[in-house]
Protein backbone atom coordinates (compact mmCIF):
# COMPACT_ATOMS: atom_id res chain seq x y z
CA UNK A 1 0.00 0.00 0.00
CA UNK A 2 1.17 3.46 -0.89
CA UNK A 3 1.51 5.88 2.24
CA UNK A 4 1.02 9.45 2.67
CA UNK A 5 3.57 12.03 3.88
CA UNK A 6 3.76 15.67 4.45
CA UNK A 7 6.25 17.72 2.86
CA UNK A 8 7.74 19.81 6.06
CA UNK A 9 8.24 22.12 3.92
CA UNK A 10 4.97 23.41 3.90
CA UNK A 11 4.72 24.34 6.91
CA UNK A 12 8.29 25.79 7.77
CA UNK A 13 6.97 29.16 9.62
CA UNK A 14 5.86 26.62 12.29
CA UNK A 15 9.45 24.99 12.81
CA UNK A 16 11.63 27.72 13.88
CA UNK A 17 12.55 25.92 17.34
CA UNK A 18 12.68 22.48 18.91
CA UNK A 19 9.66 22.92 20.72
CA UNK A 20 7.88 24.50 17.66
CA UNK A 21 9.19 21.41 15.58
CA UNK A 22 8.18 18.75 17.84
CA UNK A 23 4.68 20.28 18.04
CA UNK A 24 4.46 20.28 14.25
CA UNK A 25 5.27 16.77 13.56
CA UNK A 26 2.04 16.07 16.16
CA UNK A 27 -0.29 18.35 14.17
CA UNK A 28 1.09 16.10 10.91
CA UNK A 29 0.11 13.09 12.52
CA UNK A 30 -3.26 14.41 13.61
CA UNK A 31 -4.18 15.52 10.38
CA UNK A 32 -3.52 11.63 9.52
CA UNK A 33 -0.45 11.17 7.82
CA UNK A 34 1.20 7.96 8.10
CA UNK A 35 4.53 10.17 7.61
CA UNK A 36 7.06 13.32 6.92
CA UNK A 37 9.40 14.40 4.31
CA UNK A 38 12.02 16.15 6.51
CA UNK A 39 14.19 18.76 5.68
CA UNK A 40 17.77 18.93 7.12
CA UNK A 41 17.78 22.66 7.37
CA UNK A 42 14.84 22.54 9.72
CA UNK A 43 16.70 20.05 11.88
CA UNK A 44 19.20 22.15 13.31
CA UNK A 45 17.68 23.87 15.67
CA UNK A 46 16.21 20.40 17.46
CA UNK A 47 18.55 17.82 19.06
CA UNK A 48 18.09 14.99 16.79
CA UNK A 49 17.64 12.39 19.52
CA UNK A 50 14.12 13.99 20.56
CA UNK A 51 13.08 14.29 16.97
CA UNK A 52 13.42 10.28 16.96
CA UNK A 53 11.79 9.95 19.87
CA UNK A 54 8.94 12.72 18.94
CA UNK A 55 8.60 9.75 15.47
CA UNK A 56 8.26 6.78 17.47
CA UNK A 57 5.67 8.12 19.91
CA UNK A 58 3.85 9.25 17.33
CA UNK A 59 4.48 6.52 15.03
CA UNK A 60 5.90 8.58 12.10
CA UNK A 61 7.36 7.85 9.57
CA UNK A 62 10.71 9.50 7.87
CA UNK A 63 10.29 9.12 3.85
CA UNK A 64 13.49 10.81 3.22
CA UNK A 65 15.60 13.88 4.55
CA UNK A 66 16.58 16.36 1.63
CA UNK A 67 19.81 18.26 1.42
CA UNK A 68 20.80 20.11 -0.88
CA UNK A 69 23.59 18.06 -3.22
CA UNK A 70 26.88 20.91 -1.97
CA UNK A 71 25.94 18.84 1.38
CA UNK A 72 27.44 16.07 0.56
CA UNK A 73 30.54 17.62 0.33
CA UNK A 74 30.78 19.28 3.51
CA UNK A 75 28.62 17.05 5.61
CA UNK A 76 28.46 13.53 4.29
CA UNK A 77 28.66 11.84 7.84
CA UNK A 78 26.07 14.33 9.11
CA UNK A 79 23.82 13.43 6.54
CA UNK A 80 24.53 9.55 7.16
CA UNK A 81 24.43 10.01 11.07
CA UNK A 82 21.18 12.01 10.42
CA UNK A 83 19.76 9.29 8.26
CA UNK A 84 20.69 6.20 10.71
CA UNK A 85 19.00 8.45 13.92
CA UNK A 86 15.31 9.05 12.28
CA UNK A 87 15.35 5.63 10.88
CA UNK A 88 14.66 6.60 6.92
CA UNK A 89 16.89 4.95 4.31
CA UNK A 90 16.07 7.31 1.89
CA UNK A 91 18.72 10.32 2.15
CA UNK A 92 17.71 13.27 -0.31
CA UNK A 93 20.67 14.37 -2.15
CA UNK A 94 19.05 17.45 -3.53
CA UNK A 95 19.14 18.02 -7.65
CA UNK A 96 21.97 18.75 -9.86
CA UNK A 97 22.41 22.87 -9.45
CA UNK A 98 23.30 25.67 -11.63
CA UNK A 99 26.76 25.05 -11.18
CA UNK A 100 26.31 21.66 -12.91
CA UNK A 101 24.08 22.49 -15.60
CA UNK A 102 24.75 26.02 -17.11
CA UNK A 103 27.90 24.33 -17.79
CA UNK A 104 25.94 22.02 -20.07
CA UNK A 105 27.65 18.05 -21.01
CA UNK A 106 30.97 18.57 -18.97
CA UNK A 107 29.23 20.00 -16.14
CA UNK A 108 27.07 16.55 -16.21
CA UNK A 109 29.73 14.55 -16.76
CA UNK A 110 31.81 16.47 -13.74
CA UNK A 111 28.60 16.00 -11.36
CA UNK A 112 28.65 12.36 -12.61
CA UNK A 113 31.80 12.18 -11.19
CA UNK A 114 31.03 13.58 -7.86
CA UNK A 115 27.61 11.80 -7.63
CA UNK A 116 29.63 8.20 -8.07
CA UNK A 117 31.32 8.72 -4.83
CA UNK A 118 28.23 10.00 -3.16
CA UNK A 119 26.42 6.91 -4.28
CA UNK A 120 29.48 4.47 -2.88
CA UNK A 121 29.57 5.87 0.60
CA UNK A 122 25.51 5.68 0.78
CA UNK A 123 25.66 1.96 -0.27
CA UNK A 124 28.22 1.28 2.21
CA UNK A 125 26.07 2.33 4.75
CA UNK A 126 22.96 0.72 3.74
CA UNK A 127 21.52 4.09 2.98
CA UNK A 128 20.22 4.61 -0.85
CA UNK A 129 20.52 8.79 -2.07
CA UNK A 130 17.41 9.98 -3.68
CA UNK A 131 17.44 12.36 -6.42
CA UNK A 132 14.62 15.06 -6.38
CA UNK A 133 13.90 15.84 -9.87
CA UNK A 134 12.75 18.75 -11.12
CA UNK A 135 12.74 20.42 -14.22
CA UNK A 136 16.09 21.94 -15.65
CA UNK A 137 16.88 18.47 -16.24
CA UNK A 138 14.17 18.78 -19.20
CA UNK A 139 16.52 21.53 -20.68
CA UNK A 140 17.82 20.24 -23.99
CA UNK A 141 21.67 19.43 -24.13
CA UNK A 142 23.88 20.50 -26.83
CA UNK A 143 23.59 16.44 -27.94
CA UNK A 144 19.29 16.89 -27.86
CA UNK A 145 19.83 14.83 -24.97
CA UNK A 146 17.99 16.08 -21.47
CA UNK A 147 20.18 16.08 -18.44
CA UNK A 148 17.67 13.67 -17.34
CA UNK A 149 18.78 11.36 -19.86
CA UNK A 150 22.32 11.24 -18.67
CA UNK A 151 21.24 10.76 -14.79
CA UNK A 152 18.76 7.84 -15.56
CA UNK A 153 20.80 5.86 -17.42
CA UNK A 154 24.88 6.46 -16.52
CA UNK A 155 26.13 3.43 -14.29
CA UNK A 156 27.97 6.39 -12.11
CA UNK A 157 24.11 7.51 -10.73
CA UNK A 158 22.59 3.70 -10.75
CA UNK A 159 22.29 3.57 -7.48
CA UNK A 160 20.33 6.63 -7.08
CA UNK A 161 16.31 6.08 -6.29
CA UNK A 162 14.15 9.22 -7.77
CA UNK A 163 11.44 11.84 -6.05
CA UNK A 164 9.50 12.89 -8.70
CA UNK A 165 7.49 15.89 -8.45
CA UNK A 166 4.22 16.66 -10.76
CA UNK A 167 4.10 19.97 -10.73
CA UNK A 168 7.83 20.33 -11.81
CA UNK A 169 7.43 17.56 -14.59
CA UNK A 170 4.41 19.62 -15.69
CA UNK A 171 6.60 23.23 -15.94
CA UNK A 172 8.31 21.08 -17.79
CA UNK A 173 6.11 20.32 -20.30
CA UNK A 174 6.42 16.72 -19.55
CA UNK A 175 3.73 13.85 -18.55
CA UNK A 176 4.61 12.47 -15.45
CA UNK A 177 3.36 8.93 -16.54
CA UNK A 178 5.55 9.16 -19.33
CA UNK A 179 8.81 9.87 -16.71
CA UNK A 180 7.49 7.65 -14.14
CA UNK A 181 7.18 4.66 -16.33
CA UNK A 182 11.28 5.27 -16.93
CA UNK A 183 11.59 5.12 -13.65
CA UNK A 184 9.69 2.28 -12.65
CA UNK A 185 11.20 0.49 -9.33
CA UNK A 186 13.17 3.25 -8.89
CA UNK A 187 10.56 6.34 -7.80
CA UNK A 188 10.32 5.68 -4.08
CA UNK A 189 8.73 8.73 -3.66
CA UNK A 190 5.94 10.57 -5.99
CA UNK A 191 4.94 14.69 -5.04
CA UNK A 192 1.62 15.72 -5.60
CA UNK A 193 0.89 19.16 -5.74
CA UNK A 194 -1.78 21.25 -8.41
CA UNK A 195 -2.02 24.20 -9.92
CA UNK A 196 -4.40 26.76 -10.48
CA UNK A 197 -4.93 29.93 -12.57
CA UNK A 198 -4.72 33.01 -10.69
CA UNK A 199 -8.00 34.60 -10.32
CA UNK A 200 -9.11 38.50 -11.51
CA UNK A 201 -5.66 38.58 -13.55
CA UNK A 202 -5.93 38.82 -17.23
CA UNK A 203 -2.64 37.98 -18.56
CA UNK A 204 -2.97 37.28 -21.87
CA UNK A 205 -0.13 34.45 -22.93
CA UNK A 206 1.70 33.72 -19.58
CA UNK A 207 -0.85 33.91 -17.03
CA UNK A 208 0.32 33.68 -13.83
CA UNK A 209 -0.19 29.66 -12.23
CA UNK A 210 -0.41 29.37 -8.42
CA UNK A 211 -0.13 26.19 -6.16
CA UNK A 212 -2.98 24.87 -4.92
CA UNK A 213 -4.52 21.93 -2.74
CA UNK A 214 -5.47 18.53 -4.31
CA UNK A 215 -8.21 18.75 -6.18
CA UNK A 216 -8.72 22.19 -6.62
CA UNK A 217 -6.29 22.75 -10.16
CA UNK A 218 -6.43 21.75 -13.01
CA UNK A 219 -3.85 18.82 -12.67
CA UNK A 220 -5.35 15.00 -14.06
CA UNK A 221 -4.26 13.61 -10.88
CA UNK A 222 -6.29 10.31 -10.88
CA UNK A 223 -4.14 9.08 -13.94
CA UNK A 224 -0.72 10.73 -12.56
CA UNK A 225 -1.38 8.99 -8.88
CA UNK A 226 -2.65 5.59 -11.02
CA UNK A 227 0.81 5.99 -13.15
CA UNK A 228 3.01 6.62 -10.04
CA UNK A 229 1.66 3.45 -7.96
CA UNK A 230 2.09 1.24 -10.98
CA UNK A 231 5.51 2.40 -11.20
CA UNK A 232 5.88 1.56 -7.64
CA UNK A 233 5.50 3.90 -5.89
CA UNK A 234 5.62 3.71 -1.77
CA UNK A 235 5.36 6.95 -0.66
CA UNK A 236 2.93 10.63 -2.18
CA UNK A 237 4.57 13.50 -0.38
CA UNK A 238 2.08 16.63 -0.32
CA UNK A 239 3.05 20.07 0.31
CA UNK A 240 3.05 23.83 -1.17
CA UNK A 241 5.98 25.64 -1.37
CA UNK A 242 3.07 28.47 -1.60
CA UNK A 243 0.05 28.57 0.75
CA UNK A 244 -2.72 31.01 0.08
CA UNK A 245 -4.79 30.06 3.87
CA UNK A 246 -3.01 28.52 6.65
CA UNK A 247 -0.35 25.69 5.48
CA UNK A 248 -1.75 23.40 8.21
CA UNK A 249 -5.58 23.86 6.55
CA UNK A 250 -3.74 23.28 3.00
CA UNK A 251 -2.11 20.02 4.02
CA UNK A 252 -5.51 18.74 5.46
CA UNK A 253 -6.99 19.44 2.30
CA UNK A 254 -4.93 17.88 0.08
CA UNK A 255 -4.66 14.61 2.11
CA UNK A 256 -8.83 14.57 1.93
CA UNK A 257 -8.38 14.95 -1.91
CA UNK A 258 -5.44 12.19 -1.79
CA UNK A 259 -7.15 9.24 0.05
CA UNK A 260 -10.19 9.77 -2.23
CA UNK A 261 -7.73 9.98 -5.78
CA UNK A 262 -6.66 6.71 -4.72
CA UNK A 263 -3.37 7.25 -3.64
CA UNK A 264 -3.89 4.60 -0.52
CA UNK A 265 -5.46 1.87 -2.01
CA UNK B 1 -0.29 7.68 -40.54
CA UNK B 2 -2.31 9.90 -38.73
CA UNK B 3 -4.26 11.90 -41.76
CA UNK B 4 -4.61 15.48 -41.11
CA UNK B 5 -3.41 18.30 -42.78
CA UNK B 6 -0.39 20.16 -41.61
CA UNK B 7 -0.59 23.79 -41.97
CA UNK B 8 0.94 27.22 -41.13
CA UNK B 9 -0.44 29.44 -38.51
CA UNK B 10 0.54 33.30 -39.86
CA UNK B 11 1.11 34.83 -36.55
CA UNK B 12 4.79 33.39 -36.88
CA UNK B 13 5.31 35.59 -39.82
CA UNK B 14 3.29 38.82 -38.19
CA UNK B 15 6.46 40.81 -38.80
CA UNK B 16 6.55 40.08 -42.73
CA UNK B 17 2.48 40.01 -43.57
CA UNK B 18 1.78 43.83 -42.99
CA UNK B 19 2.32 45.19 -46.75
CA UNK B 20 0.87 43.75 -50.05
CA UNK B 21 4.63 42.62 -51.22
CA UNK B 22 5.12 40.96 -47.67
CA UNK B 23 2.01 39.04 -47.75
CA UNK B 24 2.74 38.35 -51.16
CA UNK B 25 6.43 37.28 -50.14
CA UNK B 26 5.71 35.12 -47.20
CA UNK B 27 2.62 33.62 -49.10
CA UNK B 28 5.09 32.24 -51.48
CA UNK B 29 7.80 31.06 -49.02
CA UNK B 30 5.26 29.21 -47.39
CA UNK B 31 4.05 27.18 -50.34
CA UNK B 32 7.88 26.54 -51.20
CA UNK B 33 7.88 24.67 -48.28
CA UNK B 34 4.95 22.53 -49.40
CA UNK B 35 2.61 23.97 -46.86
CA UNK B 36 -1.13 24.27 -48.91
CA UNK B 37 -3.01 25.16 -46.14
CA UNK B 38 -2.54 29.05 -43.88
CA UNK B 39 -4.18 30.58 -40.75
CA UNK B 40 -4.81 34.02 -41.14
CA UNK B 41 -3.67 36.04 -38.09
CA UNK B 42 -2.33 39.33 -37.47
CA UNK B 43 -2.63 40.01 -41.69
CA UNK B 44 -2.00 44.06 -42.56
CA UNK B 45 -4.74 45.48 -41.61
CA UNK B 46 -4.26 47.96 -44.61
CA UNK B 47 -4.18 45.11 -47.09
CA UNK B 48 -6.54 44.95 -49.45
CA UNK B 49 -9.06 41.98 -48.94
CA UNK B 50 -9.08 41.40 -53.15
CA UNK B 51 -5.59 41.52 -52.89
CA UNK B 52 -5.39 38.76 -50.69
CA UNK B 53 -7.93 37.01 -52.25
CA UNK B 54 -5.78 37.18 -55.57
CA UNK B 55 -2.61 36.07 -53.86
CA UNK B 56 -4.19 33.27 -52.44
CA UNK B 57 -5.46 31.97 -55.63
CA UNK B 58 -2.20 32.45 -57.87
CA UNK B 59 -0.43 30.32 -54.77
CA UNK B 60 -3.17 27.70 -54.59
CA UNK B 61 -3.11 28.23 -51.13
CA UNK B 62 -6.31 27.45 -48.72
CA UNK B 63 -7.84 29.18 -45.45
CA UNK B 64 -8.78 27.12 -43.10
CA UNK B 65 -9.39 29.31 -40.00
CA UNK B 66 -9.04 32.93 -39.50
CA UNK B 67 -8.13 35.08 -36.16
CA UNK B 68 -10.29 38.15 -36.66
CA UNK B 69 -10.05 41.62 -34.47
CA UNK B 70 -13.20 41.28 -32.06
CA UNK B 71 -14.56 44.74 -32.86
CA UNK B 72 -14.84 43.19 -36.54
CA UNK B 73 -16.41 40.39 -35.36
CA UNK B 74 -19.09 42.38 -33.61
CA UNK B 75 -19.21 45.67 -35.51
CA UNK B 76 -18.24 43.83 -39.12
CA UNK B 77 -19.65 40.93 -39.80
CA UNK B 78 -21.06 41.00 -42.85
CA UNK B 79 -18.15 42.19 -44.51
CA UNK B 80 -16.51 39.49 -42.46
CA UNK B 81 -18.22 36.63 -43.76
CA UNK B 82 -17.98 38.02 -47.51
CA UNK B 83 -14.09 38.21 -47.22
CA UNK B 84 -13.80 34.84 -45.85
CA UNK B 85 -16.38 33.34 -48.20
CA UNK B 86 -13.89 34.65 -51.12
CA UNK B 87 -10.71 32.94 -49.43
CA UNK B 88 -12.77 29.71 -49.13
CA UNK B 89 -12.43 29.97 -45.28
CA UNK B 90 -14.71 27.93 -43.19
CA UNK B 91 -14.43 29.44 -39.85
CA UNK B 92 -14.14 33.11 -38.20
CA UNK B 93 -11.76 32.96 -35.37
CA UNK B 94 -11.02 34.83 -32.35
CA UNK B 95 -7.37 34.70 -31.18
CA UNK B 96 -7.81 36.64 -27.92
CA UNK B 97 -10.58 37.54 -25.93
CA UNK B 98 -10.30 41.00 -24.65
CA UNK B 99 -10.15 42.59 -21.80
CA UNK B 100 -13.87 44.24 -21.99
CA UNK B 101 -14.78 41.03 -21.29
CA UNK B 102 -11.45 39.36 -18.98
CA UNK B 103 -11.20 42.01 -16.98
CA UNK B 104 -15.11 41.05 -15.04
CA UNK B 105 -14.35 37.72 -14.22
CA UNK B 106 -17.35 35.48 -14.04
CA UNK B 107 -19.59 38.38 -15.46
CA UNK B 108 -17.10 38.67 -18.21
CA UNK B 109 -17.23 35.29 -19.68
CA UNK B 110 -21.43 34.95 -19.29
CA UNK B 111 -21.25 38.70 -20.99
CA UNK B 112 -19.46 36.89 -23.79
CA UNK B 113 -21.04 33.89 -23.82
CA UNK B 114 -24.19 36.14 -24.39
CA UNK B 115 -22.33 38.57 -27.19
CA UNK B 116 -21.29 36.13 -29.20
CA UNK B 117 -24.55 33.85 -29.60
CA UNK B 118 -25.63 36.16 -32.44
CA UNK B 119 -22.39 35.81 -34.21
CA UNK B 120 -22.70 32.18 -34.08
CA UNK B 121 -26.09 32.04 -35.45
CA UNK B 122 -25.38 34.43 -38.43
CA UNK B 123 -22.42 32.61 -39.59
CA UNK B 124 -24.35 29.32 -39.08
CA UNK B 125 -26.77 30.54 -41.22
CA UNK B 126 -23.82 31.16 -43.87
CA UNK B 127 -22.77 27.63 -43.31
CA UNK B 128 -19.94 28.53 -41.19
CA UNK B 129 -18.56 28.41 -37.90
CA UNK B 130 -16.80 30.25 -35.14
CA UNK B 131 -13.74 29.13 -33.37
CA UNK B 132 -12.46 30.39 -30.28
CA UNK B 133 -8.79 29.98 -29.70
CA UNK B 134 -7.83 29.54 -26.26
CA UNK B 135 -4.42 30.33 -24.14
CA UNK B 136 -4.52 29.22 -20.47
CA UNK B 137 -6.31 31.89 -18.76
CA UNK B 138 -9.44 30.83 -19.69
CA UNK B 139 -8.71 27.77 -17.44
CA UNK B 140 -9.29 30.00 -14.39
CA UNK B 141 -12.07 29.07 -11.65
CA UNK B 142 -14.64 31.59 -10.73
CA UNK B 143 -17.48 30.39 -8.74
CA UNK B 144 -15.55 27.15 -8.74
CA UNK B 145 -16.32 26.88 -12.33
CA UNK B 146 -13.54 26.89 -14.99
CA UNK B 147 -14.25 29.30 -17.59
CA UNK B 148 -13.19 27.24 -20.49
CA UNK B 149 -15.44 24.45 -19.32
CA UNK B 150 -18.26 27.15 -19.29
CA UNK B 151 -17.42 28.60 -23.18
CA UNK B 152 -17.91 24.89 -24.13
CA UNK B 153 -20.95 23.85 -22.25
CA UNK B 154 -22.85 27.03 -22.67
CA UNK B 155 -22.27 27.77 -26.27
CA UNK B 156 -23.50 26.23 -29.50
CA UNK B 157 -21.83 23.20 -29.87
CA UNK B 158 -22.85 23.17 -33.78
CA UNK B 159 -21.74 27.20 -34.58
CA UNK B 160 -19.72 27.74 -31.87
CA UNK B 161 -16.33 25.69 -32.35
CA UNK B 162 -12.23 25.82 -30.81
CA UNK B 163 -8.67 25.89 -31.39
CA UNK B 164 -6.68 24.69 -28.98
CA UNK B 165 -2.73 24.77 -28.61
CA UNK B 166 -0.42 22.25 -27.94
CA UNK B 167 2.04 24.65 -25.63
CA UNK B 168 -0.84 26.57 -23.34
CA UNK B 169 -2.87 23.09 -22.46
CA UNK B 170 1.40 22.19 -21.41
CA UNK B 171 1.86 25.57 -19.89
CA UNK B 172 -1.80 24.99 -18.05
CA UNK B 173 -0.77 21.44 -16.79
CA UNK B 174 -3.54 20.49 -18.52
CA UNK B 175 -4.61 16.91 -20.19
CA UNK B 176 -4.47 18.06 -23.49
CA UNK B 177 -6.21 14.65 -24.88
CA UNK B 178 -8.56 15.08 -22.36
CA UNK B 179 -9.32 18.76 -23.38
CA UNK B 180 -9.42 17.33 -26.83
CA UNK B 181 -12.35 14.82 -26.27
CA UNK B 182 -14.27 17.49 -24.35
CA UNK B 183 -14.67 19.32 -27.67
CA UNK B 184 -14.87 16.73 -29.83
CA UNK B 185 -16.06 17.40 -33.34
CA UNK B 186 -15.99 21.06 -32.33
CA UNK B 187 -12.61 21.16 -33.23
CA UNK B 188 -11.21 20.75 -36.97
CA UNK B 189 -8.20 23.50 -36.24
CA UNK B 190 -5.43 22.86 -33.54
CA UNK B 191 -1.94 24.78 -32.96
CA UNK B 192 1.03 23.09 -32.37
CA UNK B 193 4.35 24.18 -31.35
CA UNK B 194 6.79 23.04 -28.60
CA UNK B 195 7.43 23.77 -25.44
CA UNK B 196 11.57 24.67 -25.40
CA UNK B 197 13.46 25.29 -21.78
CA UNK B 198 15.88 28.01 -22.79
CA UNK B 199 18.50 28.84 -20.29
CA UNK B 200 18.93 32.16 -19.23
CA UNK B 201 21.86 34.17 -17.26
CA UNK B 202 22.07 33.09 -13.76
CA UNK B 203 20.97 29.80 -13.74
CA UNK B 204 16.95 30.97 -14.62
CA UNK B 205 15.11 28.84 -17.17
CA UNK B 206 12.06 29.81 -19.24
CA UNK B 207 10.13 27.57 -20.71
CA UNK B 208 9.35 29.38 -24.11
CA UNK B 209 7.13 28.29 -27.49
CA UNK B 210 9.42 26.40 -29.46
CA UNK B 211 9.63 24.37 -32.96
CA UNK B 212 8.24 21.14 -32.68
CA UNK B 213 11.01 18.47 -32.82
CA UNK B 214 13.03 20.59 -30.49
CA UNK B 215 11.32 20.27 -26.59
CA UNK B 216 9.47 18.62 -24.59
CA UNK B 217 5.96 17.69 -25.68
CA UNK B 218 5.20 14.09 -26.93
CA UNK B 219 3.52 14.56 -29.71
CA UNK B 220 2.00 11.00 -31.13
CA UNK B 221 -0.78 11.04 -28.21
CA UNK B 222 -1.76 14.17 -29.44
CA UNK B 223 -2.11 13.80 -33.30
CA UNK B 224 -3.77 10.15 -32.21
CA UNK B 225 -6.37 12.52 -30.02
CA UNK B 226 -6.32 15.10 -32.49
CA UNK B 227 -7.27 11.91 -35.23
CA UNK B 228 -9.92 10.30 -32.99
CA UNK B 229 -11.43 13.62 -31.77
CA UNK B 230 -11.77 15.25 -35.09
CA UNK B 231 -8.93 17.66 -35.88
CA UNK B 232 -8.69 18.40 -40.05
CA UNK B 233 -5.83 20.11 -39.68
CA UNK B 234 -3.32 21.41 -37.50
CA UNK B 235 -1.19 24.65 -37.97
CA UNK B 236 2.01 25.26 -36.61
CA UNK B 237 2.71 28.46 -35.04
CA UNK B 238 5.20 29.52 -32.59
CA UNK B 239 5.06 33.14 -30.78
CA UNK B 240 8.42 33.49 -30.48
CA UNK B 241 11.30 32.62 -32.57
CA UNK B 242 15.02 32.08 -31.22
CA UNK B 243 15.87 32.04 -35.25
CA UNK B 244 14.49 33.36 -38.37
CA UNK B 245 10.76 32.72 -38.47
CA UNK B 246 10.53 30.73 -41.58
CA UNK B 247 13.29 28.83 -40.62
CA UNK B 248 11.69 27.55 -37.44
CA UNK B 249 8.39 27.46 -39.63
CA UNK B 250 10.41 25.16 -42.24
CA UNK B 251 11.76 22.55 -39.35
CA UNK B 252 8.55 22.34 -37.25
CA UNK B 253 6.87 21.34 -40.62
CA UNK B 254 8.87 18.83 -41.98
CA UNK B 255 9.00 17.32 -38.02
CA UNK B 256 5.42 17.62 -37.90
CA UNK B 257 4.79 16.11 -41.56
CA UNK B 258 6.93 13.35 -40.29
CA UNK B 259 4.91 12.65 -37.06
CA UNK B 260 2.32 12.54 -38.84
CA UNK B 261 3.34 9.77 -41.31
CA UNK B 262 5.30 7.63 -38.32
CA UNK B 263 2.27 7.86 -35.63
CA UNK B 264 -0.12 5.28 -35.69
CA UNK B 265 -4.07 5.92 -35.68
CA UNK B 266 -5.91 4.68 -32.19
CA UNK B 267 -5.02 4.74 -28.76
CA UNK B 268 -7.70 5.05 -26.31
CA UNK B 269 -9.43 8.01 -24.63
CA UNK B 270 -8.00 9.65 -22.24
Amino acid sequence: MTRLAAQLNTVRAYCGTQEELLDTLSRIRELGFDGVELESNLLKNADRQAVAQRLAQLGLQVCSIRSPFARTGYGMEEMIAEAKALSCVHVGVGTLTASYFTMGLPGIEKYLEQAQAVCDRFEKEGLRPLYSLRFHEFMRLSDGAWSFDKLESRSETASYCWETDVLCLTRAAVDPPQVFSRLAGRMPICRLSDQKIRENETYFFYAQREECPLGEGLFDLHAWIRAARQAGAEWFTIGQELCDRDPFACLKASLEKAKEFGCTE
Amino acid sequence: MIDITPAVQLFTLRDYIQTPEGFADSIRRVREMGCDTVQFSRVGASIPADFITDVIREYDMKVCVTHSPMQRIFHDLPRLIEEHKAWGCPSVGLGNLENCYLDDGYEGYSRFIRDIAPVVEELKKNGMTFSYHSHTFEFVRYHGRCMYDRLVEETDPEGFHFIQDSFWMKYGGLSHEKYMEKVAGRMEVMHAKDFTMLLLPMGHILGETGTIGEGNIDYPPLLRAAARTGVQVIAIEQDRCQRDPFECLHDAFRQLKRLLAETEEGGECA
